[in-house]
């Protein structure tokens, strides 16, 4: 299969986020591992650009963060720890339906079948 | 890690964070967090290729263009923290004595203090036919005004001497000064509650356990200065560090 890369993902980044953010708190660096890992590795996302969507998601609530307690040998710098919200769980299971819906008209209309929901 | 190679990191770091218009204080945590990404993959890399140097390049790789980050992090920015950022930008201005930073943030609380008193305290007692006071409540309000401005430009200028005095902890003159700003900064509290006090004219009980709050307060004061100092140096270290990385391609 092609990979995908980060135009492709622009648009869907922010649901992307959320929904790996629903196994628990993560910082950057595992937010991507996790997607990675969902992706299959065809997710090819340019690693700077996660921050952007973090802080907006920071921004409208969706998500919250802080500070990891000990800097693990990272030279003194801190990694952030991101987390799910209530508001969040709510923008995911909405984010889940209009995708779904997307799918189906974008299937219908290319003629290539989509699952079942 | 080799310290090169954390230089290297912190260039590319600051050329996605330095022409963002935020707030320095924003700017610090996305400079950390950015800097933390960047080390763990240099630490992932180095694990699989056995190259701190061949990590660095393809944890540049993997980062993308600094620039192309840019944009999209002052998208994040939200309108308010741009006005903080233009505030902010005013007083640090490169050159600018901290006296006058002080001067016109005192300046600021007291014409503040001023046109809320002239705005609110002047109609309500107008309303309330209350003319008579309208003289005792606007001189109140006056030397309320003169101590909460007389107190901020104290503040703003003993923080900038003992978080300078800090910052440059290693020259045997800066210890000495840290101590005589310390003790300096002791009588400020009560000198300023008994001028207010004073000039209030209240009866002398009430003046009395007022001064005495404030000699108590008086010890507390230098403590709270030395605590915010710290943190001001410990910020100026780090943001000088910063911006001192040559960041042109």
């Amino acid at each position: 299969m092609k990979s995908i890369h980060g135009d492709k993902l622009r648009g869907h980044l922010e649901t992307l986020i959320l929904s790996v953010l629903e196994r628990g708190e993560a910082h950057g660096l595992e937010i991507l591992h996790r997607l990675d890992q969902a992706g299959c590795g065809l997710l090819h996302l340019k690693e700077g650009s996660l921050y952007p969507a973090l802080y907006r998601l920071e921004e409208s609530g969706k998500i919250q963060a802080a500070w990891e307690e000990e800097p693990h040998g990272r030279r003194g710098a801190r990694r952030r720890l991101y987390r799910l919200t209530t508001k969040g769980k709510r923008e995911l299971a909405k984010g889940r339906v209009e995708w779904a819906s997307f799918v189906r008209v974008i299937s219908e209309i290319m003629g290539t079948p989509a699952w079942t929901t | 890690m080799d310290d090169m190679i954390l230089q290297k990191l912190k260039i590319v770091v600051e050329r996605s964070v330095r022409p963002v218009r935020a707030t320095m204080a924003r700017k610090r945590r996305m400079r950390e967090e950015l800097l933390a990404h960047l080390v763990a993959i240099v630490e992932e890399e180095v694990g699989r290729l056995g190259d701190e140097r061949a990590a660095l390049e393809q944890a540049k790789l993997r980062f993308g263009d600094p620039r192309e980050l840019i944009g999209q992090t002052q998208e994040t920015v939200p309108w308010w923290t741009r006005i903080e950022w233009f505030f902010e930008k005013w007083p640090f201005e490169p050159g600018r004595p901290a006296w006058r930073l002080a001067r016109d943030v005192g300046l600021l609380v007291f014409g503040g203090y001023v046109a809320v008193a002239t705005l609110f305290l002047v109609p309500v007692l107008l309303i309330r036919e209350r003319q008579g006071e309208i003289g005792t409540a606007v001189f109140a309000i006056f030397l309320l005004a003169v101590f909460t401005a007389l107190f901020t430009f104290t503040c703003l200028l003993s923080l900038d001497r003992m978080s300078l005095a800090m910052w440059r902890w290693n020259s045997g003159r800066s210890r000495w000064r840290l101590v005589l700003y310390t003790l300096a900064s002791i009588p400020v509290f009560p000198t300023l509650t008994f001028m207010l006090y004073w000039g209030l004219s209240l009866d002398s009980s009430m003046m009395a356990s007022a001064l005495r709050l404030a000699c108590c307060a008086a010890f507390v004061f230098p403590v709270l200065l030395l605590v915010m100092a710290r943190q001001i140096a410990d910020e100026r270290r780090d943001d000088e560090g910063w911006m001192s990385l040559e960041i042109e391609e």
